[in-house]
């Protein structure tokens, strides 16, 4: 959707390029506001025997220590189950676990002053710090998650061959370049006004309401902007935010939260590892008959968003490929390291990867190309439509986006340039080796909860003709607020100008959702057009009085209110509509219609639509030292009818480096202990500048409106892209293929390191 | 409390340092102290960028990106910063700033302000402005929403507009800064030095991107800081007819750009030494005094045999790189002992000369291993052969011995030797860089490497090149 022709940038961003724009760290600070830092536990589990703050007093500046013993609420902000503190207690669970927090008058007086506080501890059980371990000593967070289909005993005694295996998907700090941070301001009558860096401003109202025990109309959540979150701040930004309110709650004076980088990265989930053992059965063409497959991931101490994550990680299992039979448990291990969270694709991108991983298996097994396997393994009519959870593929578009993908990247020409160039590198002794590998996609849109699903928006036209629109969607750069503002835009039939989009606050819509799941402009779009028309309408109607027309004689267009030959300026007939008594203001609602999900038996309808997507990638290896990148990457992506198709594009690209700092350079490093040590950029390492690939194609698939009622008919972008990542990981896979017979690709673990990757090499 | 004027300016306008209690950052002063907040904090510890501001420290065009999270403030009195403020604001913008935002450079926009620091300073530096110096130019950047692809755009759109910086007078006499309890040093030559070095507790500092990346911000107990960049007896460089001399100040930029002519093979190792940003700040010395095993530097000036000239009290003397090492992160330098100078004798033209560092990312990162080499061959029999590497020990390791029992053999045979019997020579630990096994196997893969670029006659063989 284009509004006036024009493709709209990005509402903020001259504000981001010269500085202007306002993120929480950056407000204005009162005269009197109190900084705080987090005290973490040093080992990984134990009884807290005393907190003792003795050292505080030797200071020369003003100090405050705050435990899990003044709260006046409850010490619990889980955002599905209780049992999740803000501060630890009696017991302490993981390694960074936060304690208690100092106050002060200045940030680096906070965080000395924190350095100060001595933990007196008790050791209570060894810790767990793997997820073997945790499986062994039965240590999950929830019940076993079972998804069956069909007889798998019948089906792999069938299968003309069976293969078994397991590996490892590694984790994925967020690293938004903006760490957790929230000011409390406290107000009179029991009243708090909270600014955090939150995807989720509603979670956080309640999660303040709870700790401080005060309803949740007394209290504000807001947020402008946020500079990344990517899931890291769905539900942990509630930690950090109730953290604050508490301290302002005590002192009654603002208190401001803002975590350095290794405490960010110490004490803030991550994406959920994952450990995979499978067993499937196949024939010798390599249709998949049988699959039996077991899922560990990583929870971390409590549970947090980890069953929802698993469950995605199952849905997602199948990708794009009918599975005869298969049984697939997960287990949500609980471990002493910090709780996992949310992270772009939410489990979508790690059960991807095993269907893919186990796919290659199978293909190396059987000495095809992996593209053959799946080609007969596909979803079709044919093959069949179900999924494995019951709901039916609608509006199957693997045909077209392959056909796309295959000739955006010229990909025939370039296998077989490929070929030569590794027989030719053997050929003369030399360490570069090239692969190339295909990943198609599925990804289902929705929160798997149905009464997620909602959204809400508040339209106000002035009598000036300015508009300003409000929802409860949160900007993180994904570009959601200027597509919500064009739906407005586009109602009003006015210059995207006239909207003013303004901060998130659940004071103006109330009860939202995270902005998560990729849904942000499916339900905010969709609510913003909502109350748009109700406001049109009652315009409309107004206009039809003055000209004396029918209604439907009226039309909008380019600013101006128009009845055959006579016309209205947008402004006029507002200020008309408040002279002639009639509201101008509107909420606006919506809720995704047909979805449904029975949570324990995991059987449904719990999508809306599909998004589909498939890149081809071209890695390139030196196989003396394992160092590896990617060459090129082609992409073609399903947005549906794209409502800005620059930001898609954005997204695009962005999700899919991404991805690849998951499968190739984060690796996240802990002690014996179970500490983290990799707290930090220095250490920590995510793609960059020349981490991408040179050539980098990306295109969206053309007439493709949704089929779907979606706004405008697109469809959602944000997290899908990520995975399309596994496409360079296969491709590494490839040219460690190509470097020697001995050479072992399907035991490569992610991060595929140089380390990683030298360990399946053999020379 | 401060107890002189101390001024900074700050986008050309004069402010007074007043009011800093404890051993801030620079960063720190401009969001904190003047909220002037353009500027952000991603990590504190240089790896991000998006604390980038322009310093120009003379009254001459001379303007460089650092990171303002590295620096603290007592090392940059006297100084223009310029921050992403100082370039435009939206009712008028810097063509770079226009270009980000229209072609969407910026999603989340937290990194934004510290890419198009970056971006000016590579448009500013007279370099030809393409896909790789433009990479080089951000290596110290993170962006984790856009991919980069736009911000390369952004940056290559505007390649022609250079940005006028006033010239402001900049007037640094004050020798004494003082914050808390920390009072900073700064002597113009080598005679203040002496005299300073009669106070009871010092530390040195040159860069500070090593010193300040863990270091107390609140002290409790009196301490000095002397500043060594400002001495002038530090910062020359002298290109003589068989060894180029180089003061210890001299910043791995400078460094970079005086062997671009004499010995380009260095180019390649210091330009993927850290980032622009870090270059700027981070000096040959003080990579040396860190006396990390992983440095950059060692290995390379340990092949090249170079002379560390070491000052202290009882005058200059000079001793062999290969001698400074004493442990991990220890060195022959007494308390009072500084690196004067470094000479780095030319290559026999006969020789050839390698660099090579292994990491987790090409750009903008500490090496698991590194490996230099110094060899000559004829007729593929090794006439001459030094090599040093880093992250096999604890400190900056010669491989004396191995290089003597690769001499005077075949070239194959040499490296079939090393390859076989390396763990005789290196025993590498594991840690969060790569494990032992990564990185005996990595350095037989670089021995395979030297193979190949002597047969084929290259001078390096990365995947950078394909
Ligand atoms: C983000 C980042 C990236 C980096 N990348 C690299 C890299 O790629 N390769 C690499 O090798 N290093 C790297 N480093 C480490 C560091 O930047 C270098 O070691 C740098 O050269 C240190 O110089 P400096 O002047 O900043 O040292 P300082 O921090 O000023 O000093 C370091 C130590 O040496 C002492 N010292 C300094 N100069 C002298 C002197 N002349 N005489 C006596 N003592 C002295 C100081 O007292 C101090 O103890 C990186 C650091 C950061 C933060
Ligand atoms: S804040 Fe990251 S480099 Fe300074
Ligand atoms: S735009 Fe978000 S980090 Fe670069």
């Amino acid at each position: 959707m284009n509004n006036l022709n024009k493709i709209p940038i990005h509402d903020s961003s001259l504000r981001h390029s010269t500085g202007q724009a306002i993120y929480i760290d950056d407000m204005p600070e009162q005269e009197n506001l109190l900084h705080g830092a987090p005290v973490l536990s040093k080992v990984a589990c134990g009884k807290i025997k005393k907190i003792n703050s003795d050292k505080l007093k030797d200071l020369p500046f003003f100090t405050k220590i705050i435990t899990a013993k003044n709260i006046p609420g409850e010490n619990e902000i889980g955002p599905i189950k209780n049992g999740e503190p803000i501060l630890a207690d009696d017991f302490f669970s993981y390694l960074g676990q936060p304690v208690a927090i100092v106050l002060a008058k200045t940030h680096q007086e906070a965080i000395y002053a924190s350095s100060l506080v001595e933990i007196e501890l008790e050791l209570t059980t060894k810790p767990i710090l793997n997820l073997d371990d945790a499986y062994e000593q039965k240590s999950f967070l929830e019940d076993p998650m079972i998804l069956e289909k069909g007889n798998i005993k019948k089906d792999m005694s069938k299968s003309n061959f069976t293969l078994s295996g397991d590996f490892e998907i590694g984790g994925q700090d967020h690293f938004y370049l903006e760490t957790h941070v929230a000011i409390t301001f406290p107000g009179e009558n029991d009243e708090y006004v909270v600014w955090s860096s939150t995807q989720h401003p509603t979670e956080v109202q309640h999660g303040v309401g709870k700790v401080l025990n005060i309803p949740s109309a007394k209290i504000d959540s807001k947020v402008r902007r946020l500079g990344g979150g990517f899931g890291g701040k769905e539900s942990q930004a509630t930690i950090f935010a109730a953290m604050s309110a508490l301290g302002a709650y005590l002192t009654q004076k603002p208190v401001k939260i803002r975590l350095n980088r290794h405490i960010d990265m110490t004490a803030s989930g991550k994406r959920h590892d994952f450990k995979i053992y499978y067993t499937v059965g196949f024939t010798v063409t390599g249709k998949v008959l049988a699959l039996d497959i077991k899922l560990l991931s990583n929870g971390g101490n409590v549970l947090d968003l980890s069953g929802p994550v698993m469950t995605r990680a199952l849905t997602h299992l199948d990708n794009c490929y009918f599975i005869k039979s298969l049984k697939a448990i997960g287990y949500v291990c609980k471990t002493n390291t910090v709780s996992n969270t949310a992270f772009r694709g939410f489990g979508g991108p790690q059960g991807m990867l095993t269907i893919e991983n186990i796919l290659y298996s199978v293909s190396q097994y059987l000495q095809k190309p992996i593209d053959e396997i799946r080609k007969i393994n596909y979803y079709s009519k044919l093959n069949g439509l179900k999924t494995p959870y019951g709901q039916i593929v609608k509006n199957l578009k693997i045909d077209r986006i392959l056909d796309e993908v295959y000739k955006l990247s010229d990909y025939k020409n370039r296998l077989k340039n490929i070929n030569k160039y590794n027989l030719n590198q053997k050929a003369n002794n030399l360490p570069f080796r090239k692969g190339i590998a295909l990943m198609p996609a599925k990804f289902g849109i929705s929160f798997n909860k149905p009464s997620l699903n909602q959204g809400g928006a508040l339209v106000h036209v002035y009598s000036d003709g300015s508009i300003r629109l409000n929802h409860g969607g949160t900007e993180m750069g994904q570009g959601l607020f200027i597509k919500v503002a064009q739906v407005v835009a586009e109602c009003f039939k006015v210059p995207l100008e006239q909207i003013h989009i303004t901060s998130t606050n659940t004071a103006e819509v109330p009860n939202t959702s995270a902005t998560a799941a990729s849904s942000g402009s499916d339900l905010n779009g969709m609510a913003a057009w909502n109350a748009s028309n109700v406001i049109k309408n009652r315009m409309i109607e107004h206009a039809a009085k003055l000209f004396k027309k029918n209604k439907k004689d009226i039309v909008l267009g380019e600013g101006r209110i128009i009845c055959g030959n006579r016309s209205l300026s947008f402004s006029e007939l507002a200020f008309s509509c408040w002279e002639n008594r009639i509201s101008l203001s509107s909420t606006g609602y919506y809720k995704t219609p047909k979805i449904s999900w029975d949570q324990g038996k995991l059987r449904g309808h719990p999508y809306f639509y599909f998004t589909w997507g498939a890149a081809i990638s071209e890695a390139l290896l030196d196989i003396n030292t394992g160092e590896s990148r990617i060459l090129r990457a082609d992409i073609v992506q399903d947005c549906g009818n794209s409502l800005n198709e620059n930001i898609d594009i954005g997204q695009i690209e962005g999700g899919f480096i991404q991805g690849l700092g998951w499968l190739t350079c984060e690796e996240l490093c802990f002690s014996k202990e179970g500490k983290l040590l990799t707290t930090g950029p220095s250490t920590y390492k995510l793609p960059g500048s020349r981490d991408i690939p040179q050539t980098f194609n990306v295109k969206l698939l053309e007439k493709a409106d949704n089929e779907e009622k979606t706004i405008f008919r697109s469809k959602a972008v944000g997290e899908p892209p990520l995975l399309l990542a596994i496409s360079h990981f296969l491709a590494l896979k490839d040219a460690i293929r190509a470097s020697s017979t001995n050479s072992r690709p399907e035991l490569l673990n992610t991060p595929a390191t140089p380390s990683e990757i030298l360990k399946v090499l053999k020379v | 409390m401060t107890d002189t004027k101390n001024i900074i300016y700050i986008n050309n306008k004069k402010v007074e340092v007043t009011n800093v209690y404890h051993d801030i950052t620079l960063l720190d002063w401009l969001r904190n102290y003047h909220k002037i907040t353009g500027t952000k904090e991603g990590c504190a510890e240089g790896d991000c960028g998006a604390c980038s501001v322009i310093i120009n420290k003379k009254n001459k065009e001379d303007t460089k990106p650092i990171n303002s999270c590295l620096v603290r403030l007592g090392q940059v009195i006297g100084s223009n910063i310029t921050t992403i403020e100082g370039l435009g604001c939206d009712k008028n913008p810097h063509p770079l700033q226009m270009a980000f935002s229209k072609e969407y450079a910026s999603q989340c926009g937290y990194c934004t302000p510290g890419f198009i620091i970056s971006g000016v300073s590579l448009i500013n530096s007279g370099k030809v402005v393409n896909n790789d110096t433009i990479n080089d130019a951000i290596s110290g950047n993170l962006c984790r929403c856009t991919g980069y692809s736009p911000i390369i755009k952004a940056i290559k759109s505007v390649s022609d507009r250079k940005t006028k910086f006033k010239k402001v007078e900049i007037i640094n006499k004050e020798k004494k800064v003082r914050f808390g309890n920390i009072t900073y040093l700064k002597p113009n030559n080598l005679k203040e030095l002496k005299d300073y070095l009669e106070v009871k507790s010092f530390q040195f500092i040159a860069g500070g991107t090593d010193l300040n990346l863990q270091r107390p911000i609140i002290n409790k107990k009196e301490n000095n800081i002397i500043c060594l960049s400002s001495i002038k007896e530090l910062n020359f460089i002298k290109k003589l007819k068989e060894k180029m001399v180089l003061g210890g100040a001299v910043t791995i930029e400078n460094f970079l750009d005086s062997v671009r002519s004499k010995m380009p093979e260095l180019i390649e190792i210091l330009q993927r030494f850290g980032s622009p940003q870090i270059r700027n700040q981070g000096t040959i010395g003080g990579n040396l005094c860190t006396s990390s095993p992983i440095g950059d530097l060692a290995p390379l000036l340990m092949v090249l045999n170079s002379d560390i000239n070491v000052f202290g009290k009882n005058g200059i003397k000079k001793t062999n790189i290969k001698n400074f090492f004493k442990g991990y992160r220890k060195n022959i330098l007494k308390k009072d002992e500084i690196i004067l100078s470094i000479e780095i004798p030319y290559p026999n033209k006969k020789n050839k000369i390698f660099s090579w560092k292994l990491s987790k990312r090409y750009d903008q990162d500490i090496s698991t291993i590194s490996l230099a080499i110094n060899i000559q061959t004829q007729k593929n029999i090794i006439k001459e052969i030094q090599m040093a590497a880093g992250g096999v020990a604890a400190t900056p390791k010669s491989l004396d011995k191995l290089c003597k029992s690769m001499l005077e053999k075949k070239l194959d045979d040499a490296i079939d030797f090393a390859t076989e019997n390396l763990d005789k020579f290196i025993q590498p630990i594991s840690d969060l860089r790569g494990s032992s096994h990564y990185r005996l196997e990595a350095m037989k893969g670089l021995f395979r490497r030297l193979q190949i670029c002597l047969r084929l006659d290259k001078e390096s063989l990365s995947i950078m090149e394909v």
